[in-house]
């Protein structure tokens, strides 16, 4: 087992499947396996039923994941006491999507941003000081302290949601569609401050969102995830350029960036996203893939890496570049 | 090329929306038009309007909003003086809208076949064939299996899906105009893009002209040759999409513009 | 949660004006009352309201202005106490029931689905022809009667909250189950609790009245005033009204009072 230590987390072959009454099991995450080392900014993309936020909750170690294994700074959650699951779990922080949904209505901003180090047993002098600290780092007027969640707007919401997340200093932050419910205009100045802290505490992150010219500004390196499992995995600008899984091509070549032609290799996907319930037999995306040849509806798909530090689940694809090297190295 | 002669012409037009706290001013002397064989984006965030004044170009603003000013001039007729029965006959027929939330649109006790069909048979002046009117129609939005969508009910359809059944039931009278209110919010990406292609075919093949309303600049410029940048109920700025996009006047438009290519690939 | 609003709150006002003289009344009643409700003087009985009684006496003789003054104190004792037991055990049910999963949590909400089910004035009779009939058991009643409502109304709320992110927020930062319950999720599900519990009291007077009337309650001489109606009730054919009338007005100004109190209560505390 590697213990390298700047292999903060990782996940292998993750499954989360829900079992609910009277109908098939909803196959939430299948097979999900990843890396996260110190000082990456990988990003997350998918559609709804992805399996994002799942996967997510996952590695916080809220839900227990019913197949597969979670390391932790080394540690095999697993193998843990339910107190050191906390304490590891302190080095992991969350933001979440609905800013205003992700504070207690009944707490007051200063309130929300001390209760981890209340938690933490952190004496109350101490906490009034980093609760100022915090504020200031996040560019909140200290007059906002004493106010109610509502009385904020989104971005100031939003800004209170990072320092609580931040304040016990974590190691790895993990955004769940930080910046979807602001307005557009709010968007661009969260995501700079984001960038901003993630310099200034040398942070990790792992950003999820439906966005792409979010997670292309975000990120250094993208997983894209369909139906549970993740289908490819490559550095942005690799990806945004050069996609190969069909799905990736299929979304990327849908996104309608003003300013950009649309992708050049794009695929246009037949049908929709089936719901997890019904994951397709074999590879998931088989029934709206136009390459999809016999074995595809029986395989299902695994990561194979390829040069470049890429991986794609697609042995059509895979064996595509197979051929294209084995051909080049003919010459 | 589009006549001289606009489809629409928006002249000083002010709508007001009474609420708890007070009268909002939704639109404030607006003055715009849409022209022929044009798609024209409309692009503003929650509460700059654009709903509204997209709303009122096909009349909908009685009873909950007043036309406090202005007129809405469609093929020359104030659209905001006409009377209920007659807005009733001009809408589905002369102007069309989709909206957002699609299924709530549809009745979800009537067969979709029966539903397009109900929107023929309101504004046709010589009634064709049932089953062939629903299945062009359907063939137009490119469903597949268009028998078997005929005879289903709403909630067995998929968003994407619902939402080509109301495009299907927008066109299916020609209508001169289509309104397309936020027409792909919330629908996946992979879906979006798919219908929004559809639409711009299938506007620019019969003809019509549309109004694409959106918050999205992305969906503006792959769309649309011409926008209107909304804000507080006034557009602060319009023209050619790609003038507006590279050389944005309005302090809001650059904000717009900037806040919507953020990381560019060619960049 | 501010005055001003407070001041357009009109239900809030009069609910609170009535429920405010109901209690100043118990309180203050040896000194309102002119005569001692529980003195029986024969040779006065059945007088009409007049100069020396103002509200007439009963059969007894006993000044019925005195009894129905003295009256509020028996009925808010018995339904406060009852309400609070209620609300006390209640609440803590309907929070675990809530945000448990599982099959017992599920066992636990159907039962309290059953027992709300009861036709609560019967219950609440035949458990004090069981027990006996004294003050403490009415309010025993009074308190288990009631403890359904809590307990649902509380659970369904702690189902919705459950999901909110700021639930999972406060897991994430290290919340343990406990402190979720009773700091982050108590807070925002004991509004709709409260504005029962107005409701409840007028509800508890009705029941503690109602069982008083048919003989389950307090018990004769004491002043309440479902026995001042059930005593009443036999005298309203031969023409003497205002044994009866007073406390039956006085009763349902009272429940009045609190229901609106309680809608005055519910727009202030939904934001």
């Amino acid at each position: 087992m590697r213990n390298d230590p700047d292999l903060l987390i990782e996940a292998r072959r993750l499954s989360k499947h829900y079992s609910v009454r009277g109908s098939a099991p909803v196959r939430a995450l299948s097979d999900v396996s990843l890396t996260i080392a110190r000082g990456e900014r990988v990003g997350l993309v998918g559609e709804s039923g992805s399996g994002k936020t799942t996967l997510a909750n996952c590695l916080l170690a809220i839900d227990d994941p019913t197949g597969g294994e979670l390391v932790l700074f080394g540690n095999n959650a697993r193998d843990l006491r339910r107190r050191e699951l906390k304490q590891l779990r302190r080095r992991i922080q969350m933001v979440f999507q609905d800013p205003l949904d992700s504070l207690n209505p009944r707490m007051r901003v200063r309130e929300i941003i001390a209760e981890p180090l209340l938690l933490a047993r952190i004496a109350r002098r101490e906490r009034e000081e980093q609760v100022a600290s915090m504020l200031d780092l996040l560019k909140l007027k200290s007059a906002l302290a004493s106010r109610w969640p509502h009385q904020l707007s989104g971005g100031e919401q939003q800004r209170v949601g990072l320092a609580r997340a931040l304040i016990t200093k974590p190691e790895v932050l993990i955004l769940d569609e930080p910046t979807s419910s602001l307005d557009v205009s709010v968007r661009g100045e969260i995501l700079d401050l984001i960038l901003e802290l993630q310099r200034t505490f040398d942070l990790t992150y792992l950003f999820i969102s439906h966005d792409l010219t979010t997670v292309q500004k975000m990120c250094d390196r993208v997983l894209v995830m369909y139906l549970g499992r993740v289908v490819e995995s490559a550095p942005t600008e690799l990806l945004f350029r050069d996609p190969l899984h069909p799905y990736s091509r299929g979304l990327i070549g849908s996104a309608l960036i003003a300013g950009t032609p649309r992708l050049d290799n794009r695929v246009e996907l037949k049908g929709e996203p089936p719901s997890p319930i019904n994951v397709p037999p074999g590879c998931a995306l088989s029934p709206r893939c136009p390459f999809a040849r016999e074995s595809c509806f029986r395989n299902v798909q695994v990561l194979e890496e390829l040069p470049g530090s890429r991986a794609v689940a697609c042995e059509v694809v895979t064996e595509a570049v197979g051929d294209r090297r084995a051909a080049g190295s003919d010459r | 090329m589009s006549s001289a002669q606009p489809l629409v012409e928006v002249r000083d037009l002010s709508v007001v929306f009474p609420t708890d706290q007070g009268p909002v001013r939704a639109v404030e002397h607006v003055t715009c038009r849409v022209n022929r064989d044009e798609i024209v984006g409309l692009v503003g965030e929650t509460g700059s309007g654009k709903s509204t004044l997209g709303r009122a170009l096909l009349g909908y603003v009685r009873p909950i909003g007043r036309v406090t000013g202005g007129q809405v001039l469609f093929e020359g007729q104030d659209v905001t003086r006409m009377s209920s029965g007659k807005l009733r006959r001009w809408r589905g027929s002369k102007a069309s809208i989709i909206v957002q939330n699609s299924r709530s649109a549809l009745n979800p006790v009537e067969t979709i076949g029966s539903q397009i069909w109900a929107v023929h048979k309101a504004h046709a002046q010589v009634l064709q064939d049932r089953s062939a009117v629903v299945e062009q129609a359907l063939k137009e939005v490119r469903i597949p299996d268009p028998q078997r969508v005929a005879r289903s009910y709403p909630h067995q359809l998929s968003g994407g899906m619902v939402q080509r059944v109301l495009i299907a039931m927008a066109i299916v009278n020609r209508p001169r105009l289509l309104i397309a209110d936020e027409a792909t919010t919330g629908l996946d990406a992979t879906i979006q893009a798919t219908v929004l292609d559809l639409l711009r075919d299938l506007v620019t093949s019969e003809r019509m002209s549309s109004v694409v309303v959106t918050h999205d600049f992305g969906v503006v410029w792959h769309y649309c040759s011409r926008v209107m940048v909304m804000r507080g109920g006034v557009i602060v700025e319009e023209g050619p999409t790609r003038q507006v996009f590279e050389n944005p006047q309005h302090p809001y438009t650059v904000q717009l513009v900037r806040a919507s290519a953020l990381g560019s690939r060619s960049a | 949660m501010t005055l001003t609003r407070a001041w357009r709150n009109a239900p809030l006002i009069a609910g609170g004006l009535i429920v405010g003289i109901v209690v100043l009344t118990a309180a203050l009643a040896s000194f309102v009352a002119p005569y001692d409700p529980e003195m029986a003087v024969p040779a006065q009985s059945l007088l009409p309201p007049g100069p020396h009684h103002l509200l007439g006496t009963d059969a007894s003789g006993m000044d019925v202005f005195s009894r129905l003054v003295f009256a509020p104190r028996v009925d808010l004792l018995i339904a406060g106490l009852g309400t609070l037991i209620s609300f006390a055990v209640g609440v803590p049910i309907g929070l675990v029931l809530g945000y448990g999963r599982g099959i017992w949590s599920d066992v636990g909400m159907r039962t309290f689905d059953v027992l709300q089910a009861l036709p609560f004035f019967i219950v609440a009779m035949a458990i004090v022809a069981m027990t006996g009939q004294n003050t403490i058991n009415v309010i025993w009643v009074v308190a288990l009667v009631n403890i359904p409502i809590y307990v649902r109304l509380v659970q369904a709320q702690v189902l919705s909250h459950r999901e909110r992110q700021y639930v999972r927020a406060a897991r994430s930062i290290g919340n343990s189950r406990f402190r979720i319950l009773w700091r982050h999720i108590l807070p925002n599900v004991v509004a709709p609790a409260i504005v029962q519990t107005s409701v409840n009291l007028g509800w508890a007077i009705l029941l503690t009245a109602g069982l008083s009337f048919v003989g389950a309650g307090v018990r004769v001489p004491t002043p309440e005033w479902g026995i001042m109606i059930a005593e009443g009730a036999g005298h309203l054919i031969t023409g003497q009204w205002w044994l009866a009338f007073f406390a039956g007005l006085a009763a349902s100004t009272t429940v009045f009072g609190f229901n609106l109190l309680g809608n005055g209560l519910q727009r202030i505390l939904q934001r």
